[in-house]
């Protein structure tokens, strides 16, 4: 790094190279702070590329130190004064990012200056430099009286000029509460919305809603003006003017539903032309939406079906909109596009379609039937997470809707593969106890796992595998003694766990003390 | 607002670097690093909150570009803001990736520098920094090239500069649509919608102003209430735009009250309007799929493809793509057009047309021969997906009129010469068997 020391050279090209290498390696977290004074003299050039550079080297190390920062105050305030609006600009941006307090006094006089420059380009920099200095230096801004000047400048001709005033009133009297906003600059404002540049409009839309209109006339008027922004191009404004819209119709319900109507279309929009991560923003402000008016989307089921090559965080978050939006009305379009993500590469995303379905089912009751018709199908795919997710689901199901025990039956006589993860075992267990008088089976399917239950390790299952066994054992009693009487005999001999054998005890004694009665 | 700026290569090393506000200190650099680029998932979400803080990411090529926030700030715009960077790096330097962010860090931080003062979005418009910021580095002018350079004119058109001037004075358009359907194995349209981009790209002199017209229902028929909707109805097709979007330079005052779109274009090419339709629209393939399972070993599969669309048009690029079950041991392929080849990397049968005539039909039949195994795993079938390129515009949309008008330097509107061109791709097009 003391490749700064041949810097008498005369050569503007290589010094220009050096002075490049320098900043590289401050980007690449080096210290390279030694070179402080070599570089301020770098400065004084005429080069603006090398000055911006220098410039951004002196801001990021001043700090540190103090004394020669004085040397770099000459450069600047000459800079201020040049005859290139660019150069003024950078000095004075440059000047105000400086956060030492013994140069304060210097910055007031271009600081004023630059308030008043002929070119916009000087003034809209000054702006944004009283704000940075707000930041800094509260005090500075009151003594020079900023704050009424940047409310005079709000007359200024240049749109960005203004809507920098804006943004900096707003942070500097952060302590106030921001800038106030009363009726005429609010009309003034919005008049003028057209002018400003796409990212001004998501700023003033911001702020503008913090202004109270008075009546419900002004409401109107003011949403009529702001209509035409949610046909901007970009998103942000799309979304600044959404947000505007539902804070100034915050107390009228009627409105509200208008509001809400005339922005799904944009915000649809947004989801399938944009980026993902465009969408995923958009998506999570209609999961918000769908708070207030859960009505909203249930047309428009179709926009939230996967695309190809929507990434994982989009799925997920599609699947839990059309949980949402489903309706009686399209359920079954819904249940439908549902199952065929159960073949997704993702095993995240086919768990969650899986159980996004029943809860489907368990939310619209007119579909019930169909929910449970196309999970059955998915039994015979025979893939392993999925029959235990699925039966787990459809043991839900049965739970609401014990009526569909009939649909259910046949399939789980058919069902061969019992080896899965200990939650679809229970789901599978609970079944047969529930439905023992359909399913044919049932009494054989439980003995075959009550003969490897001392292999099984999950209390949660024995638990549910006795409960079962009870419900058979009243059901069919011919068939299930053997099978009941072996299984309490291990769980109660044999078994660990306290809560699991407490139970077999206690079934235990009762089918002792009176069958009559328990059944 | 914003807080900082920053890229990361692949690895996690800080390419470039900008803080813009005092609430943000290096730390997060690295707490970005840690937590999302060494993050064990393989997808991470575009936006994570660690610490008060919020990151917004995206990829590009091998590049992390991120930004960095303490405050609630709108997460549409930084995005938006994050986009315009990166498509101002390429209308500079072409691809993003690590070589061409090391090789032009100088250029990167004098665009942040401008579009972004303390964290607050300034001036993005490509063209625009363009007069002013270039590759080879600014030679310090005379002061009345500089004021032109940082006036704007009136400051109301902040998007083309004043004095432009070409020999040939020509207008292209570009209407691309991205056709995405979804069909059920029944031949029943599950949904479909188009979304689309006009894209113009203007080299006219002066400051001309441009008026669009296309075939629009509401702009054709008028606002309701109209009497003479009735008669116009039968002679000229209209389409039905759900929503569209249009670039700022458009006036949107004009577009509710009279709809028609009037804007003085940026120079050169820009996005004058986006818009999608769900109703109304010729699908200009149809896909009859027939599967047929003989026995355990064989699956018989006979695909037939329509064109539906006039028969002198020409689709381009057409590509069937027929999945495949896993256990397949051997495809045998019929077909009369294009090329087809079994990819068992992808477990898929590619069916290559490089151009069809509208109204025609073709078909492809396979017979896969699968390894006879002894698990009864039905296989489900994926979906039938398609990709072309047709050169009408499937939702219907039409240009009626295109008009120039430069009060200044007094070209007429007949000087200009224009060009329309209408592509359609295919998003995701799929059929179920």
């Amino acid at each position: 790094k003391l490749l700064r020391d041949p810097e008498i050279q005369r050569n503007k090209a290589k010094y220009g190279l050096i002075i490049r290498k320098v900043i590289a390696c401050m980007t690449l977290g080096m210290d390279v702070s030694s070179l402080f004074g070599e570089m301020t003299m770098a400065a004084a050039t005429d080069d603006l590329i090398q000055k911006k550079l220098v410039y951004m080297y002196i801001c990021r190390y001043v700090d540190r130190f103090p004394d020669l920062a004085v040397l770099t105050i000459n450069t600047l305030q000459k800079d201020c004064k040049d005859n290139s609006a660019i150069v003024r600009s950078l000095a004075l941006r440059s000047l105000c990012s400086l956060r030492l307090s013994n140069l304060i006094e210097y910055i007031r006089e271009p600081l004023l200056n630059g308030l008043t420059d002929d070119n916009y380009y000087v003034r809209k920099t000054a702006v944004m430099g009283c704000a940075s200095i707000s930041q800094f230096s509260p005090k500075l801004i009151k003594d020079l009286g900023i704050i009424d000047k940047l409310y005079a400048m709000l007359n200024d001709p240049h749109p960005l000029v203004i809507s920098n005033c804006v943004v900096a009133l707003d942070e500097i009297m952060v302590e106030e509460g921001g800038i106030a906003i009363n009726r005429n600059i609010a009309n003034y404002l919005l008049n003028n919305l057209r002018h400003f540049n796409e990212w001004s409009q998501c700023y003033i839309l911001d702020i503008l809603n913090r202004y109270k209109p008075s009546s419900e006339e002004e409401i109107c008027d003011i949403l009529n003006l702001i209509d035409d922004r949610l046909q901007q191009g970009n998103s942000g404004v799309v979304f600044s003017a959404a947000k505007l819209f539902l804070t100034l119709t915050e107390y009228f319900k009627d409105i509200r539903d208008h509001v809400f109507r005339r922005l799904k279309e944009p915000i649809l929009t947004v989801i399938s032309a944009g980026r993902p991560e465009l969408a995923h923003v958009c998506l999570k402000h209609i999961e918000l939406l769908l708070n207030q008016s859960p009505q909203l989307f249930s047309n428009n089921c179709d926009s939230f079906f996967f695309r190809y090559n929507d990434p994982n965080y989009i799925k997920l978050q599609k699947l839990n909109i059309l949980r949402k939006i489903t309706t009686p009305n399209n359920a079954n379009n819904v249940i439908n596009e549902l199952s065929s993500y159960i073949t997704d590469i993702d095993i995240t995303i086919a768990r969650e379609a899986i159980i996004c379905m029943g809860q489907i089912a368990l939310q619209v009751t007119e579909c019930c039937e169909y929910c449970i018709q196309k999970l059955l199908s998915l039994l015979s795919l025979e893939i392993d997470f999925v029959t235990s997710h699925t039966l787990r689901v459809i043991k839900d199901i049965l739970r609401k809707y014990p009526w569909l025990g009939d649909m259910v039956a046949p399939e789980i006589d058919q069902l061969d593969d019992i080896s899965q993860d200990p939650d679809g075992k229970c789901a599978l267990i609970w079944m047969l106890g529930e439905l023992g008088e359909i399913i044919e089976k049932s009494p054989y399917l439980l003995e075959e796992i009550i003969e490897n239950v001392e292999e099984e390790s999950s209390s949660v299952v024995k638990l549910h595998l006795m409960t079962a066994a009870m419900k058979l054992f009243f059901k069919r009693p011919p068939e299930c003694i053997a099978l009941l009487g072996r299984l309490l005999e291990h769980i109660i001999n044999e078994e660990s766990d306290v809560d699991v054998r407490d139970r077999g005890l206690f079934y235990y004694r009762l089918l002792n003390h009176d069958i009559n009665k328990v059944t | 607002m914003i807080g900082g700026i920053f890229i990361y290569n692949h690895k996690g090393e800080v390419l470039i670097s900008k803080i813009y506000r005092d609430d943000i200190g290096r730390s997060v650099i690295d707490a970005f690093r840690v937590n999302v680029i060494h993050a064990r998932q393989q997808v991470r979400k575009p936006v994570t909150n660690i610490a008060r803080t919020s990151f917004f990411h995206t990829k590009r090529g091998n590049v992390w570009v991120a930004a960095v926030s303490r405050q609630n700030c709108n997460a549409a715009m930084v995005f938006e803001m994050i986009n315009h960077l990166c498509n101002s790096f390429v209308s500079y330097f072409g691809k993003i990736n690590e070589d061409s962010i090391k090789n032009n860090f100088v250029l990167i931080y004098e665009l942040l520098d401008e579009m972004v003062d303390f964290g607050y979005p300034q001036k993005t418009d490509v063209g625009i920094l363009k007069t002013f910021i270039t590759q080879q580095g600014i030679k310090s002018t005379t002061r009345e090239e500089q004021n032109q350079l940082t006036s704007q004119v009136t400051g109301q058109i902040g998007w083309r500069r004043e004095g432009i001037k070409y020999r040939r004075n020509e207008l292209l358009l570009d209407v691309l649509e991205n056709v995405n359907l979804l069909m059920s194995a029944q031949g029943q349209v599950l949904s479909v919608h188009v979304s689309g981009r006009v894209i113009m790209k203007s080299y006219l002199s002066g400051m001309p102003e441009c008026k669009f017209g296309m075939n629009d229902k509401v702009s054709v028929e008028g606002p309701a209430g109209d009497a003479n909707a009735e008669r116009r109805k039968i002679t000229k097709p209209t389409i039905a735009i759900d929503d569209c979007n249009f670039h700022q330079c458009v006036r949107l005052s004009k577009y509710e009250t009279e709809r028609s779109i009037s804007f003085i274009p940026p120079d050169g090419e820009f996005e004058l309007m986006k818009y999608r339709t769900t109703k109304d629209i010729s699908l200009p393939f149809r896909i009859i799929p027939l599967v047929r399972e003989v026995g355990r070993t064989k699956l018989e599969v006979k695909v037939v493809l329509k064109s539906n669309y006039k028969p002198q048009l020409f689709g381009q690029k057409i590509e069937v793509r027929i999945p495949t079950p896993k256990s397949c041991s051997g495809v045998q392929l019929l077909y009369q057009k294009g090329k087809a080849k079994y990819k068992s990397s992808e477990n898929a049968i590619l069916w290559k047309i490089k151009r069809m005539a509208g109204m025609k039909e073709s078909q492809i039949s396979a017979e896969i021969e699968l390894l006879p195994s002894s698990d009864k795993k039905k296989w489900n079938r994926p979906p039938i997906s398609m990709n072309f390129e047709v050169p009408f515009a499937c939702s219907g949309l039409k240009v009626r009129y295109l008009k120039v008008f430069e009060p200044k330097i007094g070209y007429s509107d007949q000087d200009t010469i224009k060009w329309v061109r209408y592509i359609s791709k295919s998003g995701s097009y799929e059929t179920r068997t």
